[in-house]
């Protein structure tokens, strides 16, 4: 009897704490922002122009294949999302163009440094990331 | 008698059978609180970690050519740390092939690098192919990383009787003839070389080459040298260029401003030899006190002895 007294708060204290760190808090893009078109075309000048954006501004944190390998990313507070992955890449270009667009700390938001082109250039660059596609090449 | 001390045994028996069920009731109790973490949370010690390589290329001023590795990690947390002690094999391609031509461990700072031999094997466009693989490591996942550069020359120049003092950085790649052609449109930064590191000579530090592959920049009348002869020690770099990785270059002259010693090469402070006045004043009272005050005593003492002579 006593045993079950003790183990059962100790189970709770373990089953709460288990929880808390596995607590994830999804990162999501307003409905809105979902839908929104993008209105820049991949040709091979705007993906060089994105390229050329993801190393000045994002390649520090995110890596060159993006990662999250780059070469701040083990001195930042969160670890750094993989965009190469099935989950970013299943967003819609929208939903990445506005998060790219807000940040959420440590990233920065972007708003205000690039226009609306450069981020949409962005986005396709970051596309080209998607490991499925790199592996059946 | 007999009876007694086998009561006392049972007694002794009984207690320590009920420690032990207390202590084997904490370790479940334990082993049940780490459970889920263990079970859930990536078991660290089985799994293997998912690794990241960088491969680049660095042509020195000294013209050897070399490889510069990182290895990185998923840590616990879910970032990419620095992996140390990753083995790692180096290939060259060689008439399509690769073949390996080292082995290389990672250092503390996830690091490795190797020199390159001077004629290394190249595909019909001058371009030779390294790469780099994590393979069979104990901790962690398989990765390789490929790297196609093609070699050029970096040259610096900097002639002493200008009185404009204009860096003159010149990047040539070897030609179809294997005659030097000039590598337009490379951006060559200006640093200034200093004990810790290089400093950008000023702004706009970074010039793209011309048609002729020249990229030049008056260097500024102030900049300080760190000896009292003025040398400085200018370092053109291309960084991390598509096709032709990082090439350094450096040269001198005595276009900084002499480094001006003080007066007296030996000024008297606490960490000199000679102290300065105000310590040895110090220092003189109070041991000056001390002796007054045993030499007080003594004078005292004799005093006292001649007095009870006397008597
Ligand atoms: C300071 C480091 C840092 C920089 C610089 C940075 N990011 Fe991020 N990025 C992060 C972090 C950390 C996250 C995860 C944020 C979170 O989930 O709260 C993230 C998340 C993202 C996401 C969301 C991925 C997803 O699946 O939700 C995208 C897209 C992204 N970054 C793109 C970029 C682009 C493009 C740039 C350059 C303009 C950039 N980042 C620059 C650190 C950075």
């Amino acid at each position: 009897m006593k045993t079950t007294k003790t183990i059962t708060p100790l189970i709770a204290c373990s089953l709460l704490l288990f929880a808390f760190v596995h607590q994830t808090d999804v990162w999501k893009a307003p409905e809105s922002a979902k839908a929104k078109k993008n209105p820049v075309a991949i040709t091979e000048a705007s993906m060089a122009i994105g390229a050329k954006l993801y190393v000045k501004e994002c390649l520090s944190c995110h890596g060159k294949k993006g990662r999250g390998d780059g070469p701040k990313a083990s001195d930042i507070e969160k670890p750094v999302t993989d965009l190469s992955i099935a989950k970013t890449q299943a967003q819609t270009d929208g939903e990445l163009f506005w998060k790219i667009s807000e940040g959420r700390k440590p990233m920065p938001a972007n708003k205000k440094i690039f226009s609306e082109e450069q981020l949409w250039q962005l986005v396709n660059y970051i596309r080209s990331f998607d490991k499925t596609i790199v592996k059946s090449k | 008698m007999e009876t007694n001390n086998r009561i006392n045994v049972e007694r002794v028996e009984h207690k320590t059978s009920e420690k032990m069920k207390k202590t084997n009731f904490i370790l479940t109790a334990i082993l049940l609180i780490c459970l889920p973490f263990l079970l859930v949370k990536n078991p660290v010690w089985a799994q293997k970690k998912e690794s990241s390589l960088q491969l680049s290329f660095l042509k020195k001023a000294d013209q050897s050519k070399n490889i510069l590795l990182t290895v990185k990690a998923r840590n616990e947390a879910g970032k990419f740390a620095p992996a140390p002690n990753a083995s790692l094999s180096i290939f060259i391609k060689s008439n399509e092939e690769w073949l390996l031509i080292k082995t290389l461990i990672s250092d503390l700072g996830g690091k490795a690098s190797m020199k390159l031999a001077d004629d290394l094997p190249m595909d019909n466009e001058k371009y030779f192919s390294i790469m780099a693989k994590i393979e069979n490591d104990s901790r962690y996942e398989d990765a390789e990383e490929e790297l196609r550069v093609k070699e050029s020359r970096l040259t610096l120049l900097l002639d002493p009787t200008d009185t404009n003092r204009i860096l003159t950085a010149t990047v040539t790649q070897t030609g179809n003839d294997g005659e030097p052609m000039p590598v337009q449109e490379a951006e060559v930064k200006f640093y200034v070389e200093r004990l810790f590191g290089k400093m950008p000579v000023g702004e706009e530090f970074v010039v793209a080459t011309d048609a002729a592959g020249k990229a030049t920049y008056a260097l500024p009348k102030n900049i300080p040298s760190s000896d009292t002869l003025g040398n400085l020690t200018i370092v053109a770099v291309i960084e991390n260029n598509e096709t032709f990785g990082t090439v350094e270059s450096n040269a001198s002259a005595k276009w900084g401003v002499p480094l001006q010693w003080e007066k007296d090469p030996f000024p008297r402070a606490l960490w000199e030899p000679r102290a300065p006045p105000a310590m040895i004043l110090f220092f003189a009272i109070v041991f000056g006190g001390i002796w007054l005050t045993y030499f007080f005593v003594i004078f005292q003492l004799i005093k006292v002895h001649s007095e009870t002579k006397i008597k």
